[in-house]
């Protein structure tokens, strides 16, 4: 019996090892890939975003109660959002792969076993997003939410108090995603799950984003005790979590009741559920995961594909196109980005109408300038997703029949990938938005700024493509290379700035015909020489596709020592 | 002719292929040979051009592969070792992909396509994944993809790989016309007896380098050897396999 407990815990430790890890999927890591340098980064993107959340403090000093409220309600609703986020994200390494299953059927591993340490690296995986969001909040702020006089033990409550709300709500959010991953994997058919997921995943993206952006202000004792807010207030989880802090820091007000009420009856049903509907996913989805293939079906390819007379270019977009539509692993990427686009509209789109002017031809005021705005940021942002999507690879090691196809000039592949980006980000875009705004404001201002949507998708794509050497998901990915939190905070502080400031340059532009003709002839102009310069670069570039991301050299070794140098057994390789 | 001219390659220095040379003729199946780890499918992937050599150089109808990849990449097929396929994507899709790559285009193509799905008893399944596909099946789309243009050269990196007694029969077949009909074959495998009745000529590498390469009845003679398999035995097998099977049933035991 003894022996069977430690031979079990043995197994578990072996496969929460091996599970965590998996955060990562390495198969499409590059031999150079610094794994830990990327985690690395996403905690310290994480670490800085608490510090600037506590910084203020250090400048405000002290704060009102009701103040107070807000700043807890903000705190929580943040950790609840990004922990929502990475728990969607992640639900697919709930299950094992069918490699796992392949791997660990034949031996004596019971699937229960499998399934707690498979909850447990995701736990641990979110825990450690959790804890890295609260490292300063969660040390500073609770020293200032501590009722008034109640001295050191007073602090140490409330910091106690912080961290378990911050438990209780990021529990909370991870039982409802296993309850919605679980109760869809038990009501559809698996193929249908299979192509269903990743529309639920990004319906539950859009609604976690959503509810962040968009939830009401109600941190106030006349706000949470108003008769017509408790309906609201009944469907917005991360009130709840703050009537739970009060209670537990000893603040307790009479209005925080309710909530404290909702909190633990939300708490335990969300747990009860996630457990059955895992239980039951487990029991029943383990044969279907061996015996049906992961990828859905093929459709018939459509006639009119076989039947045009084929570009060089078609089959690397199409293979693009297939890609995206099919590898789980892009989509769940896609809809991330898809999910932060619309995150991006709804907190332009918040904006009055009156706070940036209408489109001229906008009835009754419909078409603000800040959709312009929205319309920008969604079609660079879905390029710049794009661009990230096609740099992380889909079956690596198939990407030897490019190798040995490589027959065309690189000017010739740059083609190539640039009619997929055009395929996958720029058209659908262009188009949704397009319609979108004639339909809302049928004018010559709707058609210029459509017609400027255009030419930026143009110009973005091809400085994308400035110094791309790759094709699309066939070149090995090395995710430390690419300074992630330098990208983050680029984007936040430097390049939707600049994209906001651009939208309003072109929203006062398009508010007569000649400041219309002038911006997009400028756009024109810039369009060709970007593309100009990009086919030029490509034509220049003697050294072929890179199939293999590895670092520039750093150092160059003058190979004075007769044994092989780092540099030499580089080129080995 | 496909040369081979002191090839050597190292992985991190450390030598895995050393000084290798020999010769494939047009007309003739060349049989490679040689235990795990001797080399050879980093030779085969030298030869098409996916690894370059530490030093030596690879030869194609008397030109230097190096000194113009893209044509030469345009006159071989290849069956890599492990079945590496995007399974995503349909086994039809897959054959149209690298048609088209390949610049094969229109309806003779497709023709060619169905054809050879047909042939190879895969038009059943030619809008399933390829992730549905089991291991003969996914070589066999191997061995479409590599025989649709019709190249010169056929690199062959264990091709049995998998298939059923039927499609490895016809495969047999297949590479000895394919050599009739003028083409270069030059293929892998570890069934020596397959080895022995369709190759005119063997090469064994061993640690990386070639202890034969001469025709099958001129080894035997040689090596007084009633078959293959002892000429590989004496050439390349440095253990007693009896012996080490009864120390592994002993430590299994213990």
């Amino acid at each position: 019996m003894h022996d069977d407990s430690a031979g079990a815990k043995t197994q578990f430790q072996a496969l929460y090892r091996v599970f965590l890890l998996r955060v990562v999927d390495l198969e499409l890591l590059s031999a150079d890939a610094d794994t830990t340098r990327m985690l690395g980064q996403f905690a310290a993107i994480f670490a800085a975003v608490s510090f600037a959340l506590t910084a203020p403090l250090i400048i405000v000093g002290g704060l009102p109660k009701e103040a107070l409220w807000t700043v807890e309600h903000f705190l929580f609703a943040l950790t609840m959002v990004v922990v929502g986020l990475f728990a969607v994200l992640s639900w697919e390494s709930i299950f094992p792969t069918r490699l796992d299953l392949f791997v660990l059927g034949p031996l004596p591993v019971r699937p229960r076993l499998i399934l707690s340490a498979k909850l447990a690296a995701l736990t641990a995986a979110l825990a450690i997003s959790a804890v890295a969001l609260n490292v300063f909040t969660g040390l500073i702020w609770p020293l200032l939410f501590s009722p008034p006089h109640s001295g050191f033990l007073g602090a140490v409550r409330s910091l106690g108090a912080y961290w378990l709300t911050v438990i209780a709500a990021s529990t909370f959010i991870f039982c409802c995603v296993l309850s919605l991953h679980g109760l869809a994997s038990q009501l559809l058919p698996r193929q249908q799950f299979l192509r269903l997921s990743i529309w639920i995943q990004l319906a539950a993206l859009c609604l976690l984003l959503g509810a962040f952006i968009l939830e009401p202000s109600l941190e106030s004792s006349a706000a949470l005790s108003a008769p017509g807010n408790q309906a609201l207030l009944r469907a917005l989880p991360s009130y709840w979590f703050l009537g739970l802090f009060q209670s537990l820091n000893g603040s307790m007000e009479p209005v925080f009741v309710p909530l404290l009420r909702h909190a633990y009856a939300g708490l335990s049903l969300a747990i009860l559920m996630s457990m059955i509907t895992l239980l039951l996913a487990y029991s029943r989805s383990l044969n279907r995961i061996v015996e049906e293939p992961d990828i859905v079906p093929a459709l018939r390819s459509s006639g009119w594909l076989r039947s045009r007379k084929r570009s060089v270019q078609l089959p690397l977009v199409l293979f693009s196109i297939r890609t995206v539509l099919r590898s789980r692993q892009h989509r769940v990427l896609a809809a991330l980005f898809l999910g932060l686009e619309f995150a991006i509209a709804l907190v332009c789109m918040q904006g009055s109408p009156g706070e940036h002017g209408v489109l001229p031809g906008s009835v009754d005021g419909h078409m603000p300038v800040s959709f312009v705005i929205a319309g920008l940021l969604i079609m660079i942002f879905t390029i710049l997703g794009t661009r990230f999507l096609f740099t992380v690879p889909m079956t690596l090691r198939a990407n030897w029949i490019f190798r040995i196809t490589e027959f065309y000039s690189p000017a010739v592949y740059l083609t190539m990938v640039r009619r997929s980006f055009y395929a996958i980000a720029v058209t659908p875009v262009w188009l949704l938005l397009s319609c979108f705004t004639l339909a809302r404001c049928p004018s010559w201002a709707a058609l210029a700024a459509s017609a400027v949507l255009a030419l930026v998708g143009i110009i973005m794509t091809d400085l994308c493509l400035w110094g791309f050497r790759k094709l699309p998901f066939a070149c090995s990915y090395s995710p430390g290379n690419g300074n992630l939190h330098v990208v983050v905070w680029g984007t936040l502080f430097l390049l939707i700035p600049l994209i906001e400031q651009a939208a309003m340059a072109e929203g006062t532009s398009l508010q007569s015909y000649a400041g219309s003709a002038l911006m997009l002839s400028s756009l024109g102009v810039c369009a060709f020489a970007v593309r100009r310069q990009t086919n030029r670069r490509a034509h220049a570039n003697s050294k072929g596709l890179l199939f293999e991301d590895i670092r520039e050299e750093e150092l160059t070794s003058l190979q004075l020592a007769a044994t092989p140098t780092s540099s030499s057994q580089r080129a080995d390789r | 002719m496909l040369e081979l001219r002191n090839i050597c390659k190292s992985f991190s220095g450390i030598p895995v292929v050393k000084d290798v040379s020999f010769s494939a003729r047009a007309g003739e199946v060349t049989g490679y040979l040689g235990p795990n780890g001797s080399g050879k499918s980093t030779t085969m992937k030298i030869i098409t051009g996916l690894v370059d050599a530490s030093s030596g150089e690879v030869f194609f109808a008397g030109k230097r592969i190096r000194d113009d990849l893209t044509r030469y990449r345009q006159r071989f097929g290849y069956v890599p070792e492990e079945p590496y396929l995007y399974t995503h994507l349909s086994g039809l899709e897959y054959l149209e992909m690298v048609s088209q790559l390949r610049g094969l285009q229109g309806r003779k193509a497709a023709e060619r396509i169905d054809s050879l799905l047909r042939l190879l008893s895969l038009h059943g399944d030619r809008d399933v994944p390829i992730s549905a596909y089991s291991k003969g099946m996914r070589q066999k789309v191997l061995l479409a993809a590599a025989l649709m243009h019709n190249p010169d050269l056929m690199i062959l990196d264990e091709p049995f790989s998998g298939l059923d007694i039927g499609s490895a029969l016809i495969l047999k077949s297949l590479i000895q016309v394919l050599a009739a009909r003028g083409k270069v074959v030059l293929f892998s495998s570890h069934e020596l007896e397959t080895v022995e009745q369709i190759s005119s000529r063997i090469v064994i590498l061993h640690r990386g380098r070639v202890v034969a390469d001469d025709s099958v009845e001129h080894l035997r003679t040689l090596m007084s050897a009633p078959d293959l398999e002892s000429i590989f035995s004496q050439l390349a097998i440095e253990q007693d396999s009896v012996a080490i099977s009864n120390q592994i049933a002993d430590l299994i035991h213990a």
